[in-house]
């Protein structure tokens, strides 16, 4: 059973790069070149790199469903929680985490590492760099605190939690719909003040994006503390 | 060739043997693993070609970027399904995987 299973994926495969490799070859020439578009348009965007323009300015219909996304996935992983395991974050016994490297080193980490997702965040508006970088740099220092055996700050854990997990796509929300108030499609930034519209839901978005994805990892059902899981009875 | 479409092309590779690993498979880490590098091998086809000829272009480098943001997220939510379905019923297959 097995040996046909792995004959027909190995078959399926080779077709399938087949008809790739002759569709890369055997293409049409593309009609327009956006390269271009976005070059032309990028001095009325605000910003003055052209991914960043892309993401929150010509193309940003993307960035809101992006971060609703990383929203859903979140409510899910909050759904999923075991609810016997203790709320908030417990340090697993049986990893060795409290050694005097470990600590020091995630002391002197978690500055520079603010201080770089604060700078990636800025460095956005001309070199790459952004909301999504940053955010996962400051999820990356949740982590890391998280694993050295240290206890994440408590109201971070419970009150401030849904709030800072639903501010980037509220944030986004809301700036997007305001746009029909001034009688203006929906996202479309008033050329005036699309840099400060932008630079405002990158710092909101950096901070749920670093909620999300640090909720994604605490969240995580714990491994069975034996080496086997028992399957659980049904009641 | 240029740099651009040799980036497709082992894009359009890695998309299939990952393919090749994921119907192979029946552990659903292994398949999750797969599933990632499906994902990879797209994000540079589409990069790959996209800018084949014409330099960068930062439309599809932003959807990219959207892209593996998803990708992230969706890995993360997968991990943690598969640790309860794990913790629920102790195996790692999907049960009609499991019965060959």
């Amino acid at each position: 059973m097995t040996h046909t299973r792995r004959t027909m994926a190995a078959l399926l495969s080779t077709g399938v790069a087949a008809a790739l490799a002759v569709a890369i070859f055997d293409r049409r020439a593309p009609v327009t070149n956006l390269a271009v578009q976005v070059r032309t348009a990028l001095p009325a965007s605000g910003v003055e790199h052209p991914v960043t323009a892309v993401l929150l300015q010509f193309r940003s219909y993307d960035t809101l469903l992006e971060i609703a996304v990383l929203l859903v996935a979140a409510i899910i992983a909050l759904a999923l929680r075991d609810a016997h395991a203790p709320q908030g974050s417990q340090p697993n016994p049986a990893l060795p985490t409290r050694t005097p490297v470990l600590s020091s080193v995630v002391r002197l980490l978690m500055p520079v590492m603010i201080v770089t997702a604060v700078y990636l965040l800025w460095a956005g508006a001309y070199q790459p760099g952004g909301a999504f970088q940053a955010g996962a740099v400051l999820a990356a220092l949740g982590v890391v605190w998280r694993v050295s055996g240290r206890r994440l700050p408590h109201s971070l854990l419970t009150r401030w939690r849904h709030a800072l997990l639903i501010a980037g796509f509220a944030m986004f929300l809301v700036m997007a719909s305001a746009m029909l108030l001034f009688a203006r499609p929906l996202l479309a930034w008033p050329p005036s003040g699309a840099k400060y519209v932008i630079v405002a839901i990158e710092s909101v978005l950096t901070i749920s994006i670093a909620a999300a994805l640090l909720a994604l990892f605490i969240d995580a059902p714990d491994t069975p503390s034996s080496g086997v899981a028992q399957p659980r009875e049904h009641p | 060739m240029s740099r651009e479409l040799w980036f497709a092309l082992i894009g359009a590779l890695l998309f299939a043997l990952a393919l090749g690993a994921f119907l192979s498979h029946t552990h659903l880490l292994r398949r999750l693993l797969a599933f990632n590098i499906m994902g990879s091998g797209s994000f540079l086809l589409l990069v790959g070609l996209s800018q084949d000829m014409r330099g960068p272009d930062p439309v599809p480098q932003a959807l990219v970027l959207t892209g593996i943001v998803v990708a992230v997220a969706s890995t993360a939510l997968a991990l943690i399904l598969l640790r309860r379905w794990f913790a629920a019923t102790g195996s790692t297959t999907l049960p009609e995987d499991s019965a060959e």
